[in-house]
């Protein structure tokens, strides 16, 4: 601030110009003013030199601003009423030059809010914010500290050294081990220290330090690290104002870092979903694999399989194959569960049922039961199979699935427990004649319990009529009510062009 | 050599106050300094003084920012002189009549001393001696 002068407090652009000249000329027209230097700021001083003339300096904190010329009591009268508008101007000034540095701090935090506001990396954040303290409150040292997670230790994120002294030999006294630091952390309070020798928080290490001074980053209801700066200068201290600003510029950057771990939250979720997407893909091609190959050319019947997986990877299966003797094996089942779980299963069980050796049903079924038994598989699998001779004679054994249809009536089964659960389980075969124009029809439930938007069944009455369809049609009119859960269709018939 | 010119006009003699005392290092390095409490004021010191660069608030009795910066950049033919509205912070600033009346630039109140005194150096073409 340029310093204050009489020319400045009387000059004719001043605004006590004016009521300053008229003073003068009311005590007397012959009274000048003077700069330090003589030169007349007021008055002419060839007027004023008489022999009773004075010559009273204006003092100002000991130092002379002028003098004013002219008669003795006069001129210090004159002399004393500018030394006081000199030091009420000093006043006014002292209070201007304070709104003047408040007005730049606003300006600093407001530029800080706007740096931080699209920046959504920690490190970003840090940088940004310790710079700005930098700025706003003196210190030869200072740093970020960040836990990112609940129990993890300090990390520095930030930090500066503007150390004249090098006393510090290169090496920051300002650490995450600091017991000053940690103890904020741990209070969620700002403090400062003043006397580092003394206070028992202080390490060794920070000793160099004369001043220290910690505000916590409050993100939510955690703190989550915090703003340390400290200051290696002889007689250095912190005031009240410096911790508050340091407070106001930890609030803006704990809200900033709140955003940047929501965002690095998010990103890491997106992530692992397209992980899992990916996974889930791969699961499907798979599947589509193994099913496409799930029905084996069978001279003599007509077959025809569909399968509408309600996601990407379903719980149903199939498998239609020739026995040497010309019959037909087929089953169709589904595993409880959903997702990569349930197409594990379904992968497991389709080997295993390429491996059995026998076309028995009730054979196939406890072959199955006893190796979905030894695999340790969580969860229960219903499973209907079937024998049909070339002739029309069949075979079936159901382990808790659907009831297949013979031509729209259901063929009923014994009541048995699903696959999975109980060891060296023995299933009931049940048998009939599939005459020429019959078709037999094995499907998962997700054809009777297709829903639909208003919340109705398909349900098991317009089965009769559906299950003379055949199995695309069966599929779409499900899949069109209302799917919910993988639909598997398998129609069989004997092939009349034989 | 001609001397730099500038004038402040606010009708808010404290918020003069703070303009004349972060502009003053500037004495030292020649520039003079004018104040004006109105626009009757401010339009008169123009006339007489033809400063080079004006800090002028926008919302004033009598004569306000817009009319004073019309009535030099219009009716004075003083397009040259350099002219900084000074806007309120909140208040909304009308940019196109600011346009419209030839403003120069347009600065927030309260404004922040640094940028004020970066500006008046770069208008007047004295060095940036920083912070």
């Amino acid at each position: 601030m340029p310093s204050l002068t009489l020319k400045a407090l009387i000059g004719p652009r001043s605004g006590s110009f004016a009521a300053i000249e008229a003073v003068r000329q009311t005590l007397g027209s012959e009274l000048c003013v003077l700069d330090p230097t003589g030169k007349p700021l007021l008055g002419n001083p060839i007027s004023a030199t008489s022999d009773s003339d004075g010559r009273v300096p204006v003092l100002f904190q000991e130092a002379t601003l002028g003098f004013v010329v002219g008669p003795s009591v006069a001129a210090s009268a004159l002399a004393s009423l500018l030394a006081h508008m000199v030091e009420r101007e000093s006043d006014s000034r002292a209070l201007a030059s304070e709104v003047l540095h408040l007005y730049r701090e606003l300006n600093l935090i407001e530029q800080l809010s706007e740096e931080l506001a699209p920046l959504l990396e920690l490190t970003s954040v840090s940088q940004s914010a310790l710079a700005q303290a930098q700025r706003l409150v003196p210190g030869t040292h200072g740093s970020i500290f960040l836990m990112e997670k609940e129990g993890m230790p300090l990390q520095v994120t930030a930090s500066f050294e503007n150390d004249t002294n090098a006393s510090s030999m290169g090496i920051s006294p300002l650490t995450p081990n600091s017991r000053f630091a940690r103890s904020i952390l741990e209070r969620g309070v700002a403090e400062i220290v003043n006397d580092c020798a003394v206070d028992p928080r202080v390490l060794e290490a920070e000793r160099s330090l004369h001043a220290l001074i910690c505000a916590p980053l409050r993100a939510g209801q955690r703190t989550v690290g915090v703003i340390i700066l400290g200051n290696t200068a002889v007689g250095a201290s912190y005031s009240a104002a410096n911790l508050k600003l340091l407070n106001t510029i930890a609030l803006q950057t704990a809200a900033a870092m709140e955003n940047a771990l929501l965002c690095a939250a998010m990103v890491d979720t997106a992530r692992e979903r397209a992980a899992f997407a990916a996974e889930l893909q791969a699961a499907s091609t798979v599947q589509q694999l193994l099913l496409q190959s799930a029905s084996r050319s069978t001279p003599g019947f007509q077959v025809e399989s569909v399968y509408l997986p309600a996601s990407e990877v379903g719980g149903d299966f199939f498998l239609v194959s020739p026995a040497p003797d010309g019959s037909l094996t087929a089953i169709v089942g589904d595993v409880s569960g959903k997702g990569l779980t349930a197409a594990m299963r379904v992968a497991m069980i389709l080997g295993a049922l390429r491996r059995e050796s026998s076309h028995d049903p009730a054979t196939v079924l406890a072959g199955l039961n006893n190796a979905l038994i030894s695999q340790d598989q969580l969860g229960f699998t219903t499973a209907c199979c079937i024998r049909i001779s070339l002739s029309g004679e069949f075979f079936i054994a159901n382990a808790g699935h659907i009831a297949p249809y013979l031509s729209g009536r259901e063929i009923e089964t014994p009541a048995a427990l699903p696959l999975g659960l109980i060891p060296d389980q023995a299933y009931e075969l049940v048998c009939g004649k599939l005459e020429p124009d019959d078709c037999l029809v094995l499907m998962s439930d997700g054809v009777p319990e297709a829903r639909s938007q208003t919340g109705e069944l398909y349900g098991f009455e317009r089965l009769s009529s559906l299950t003379c369809l055949p199995a695309q049609q069966i599929a779409e009119v499900a899949q069109r009510f209302g799917q919910e859960d993988d639909i598997t269709v398998v129609t069989l018939a004997l092939d009349r062009g034989k | 050599m001609t001397s730099m010119k500038i004038l402040i006009v606010d009708d808010e003699p404290h918020l003069r106050m703070l303009i004349q005392q972060t502009l003053e290092e500037l004495e030292d390095e020649g520039v003079e300094l004018f104040t004006a409490n109105n626009g009757e004021e401010a339009l008169e010191t123009i006339r007489a003084e033809e400063p080079n660069l004006v800090f002028l608030d926008v919302m004033m009795p009598k004569k306000n920012g817009f009319d004073v910066c019309n009535a030099v950049k219009k009716e004075l033919g003083l397009s040259h002189i350099h002219i900084v509205l000074l806007t309120a912070k909140g208040q909304e600033f009308d940019r196109q009549r600011g346009q419209q009346v030839g403003a120069d630039l347009y600065m927030t109140k309260p404004f922040d001393p640094d940028a004020l005194l970066a500006k008046a150096r770069e208008v007047l073409g004295l060095s940036n001696t920083g912070l």
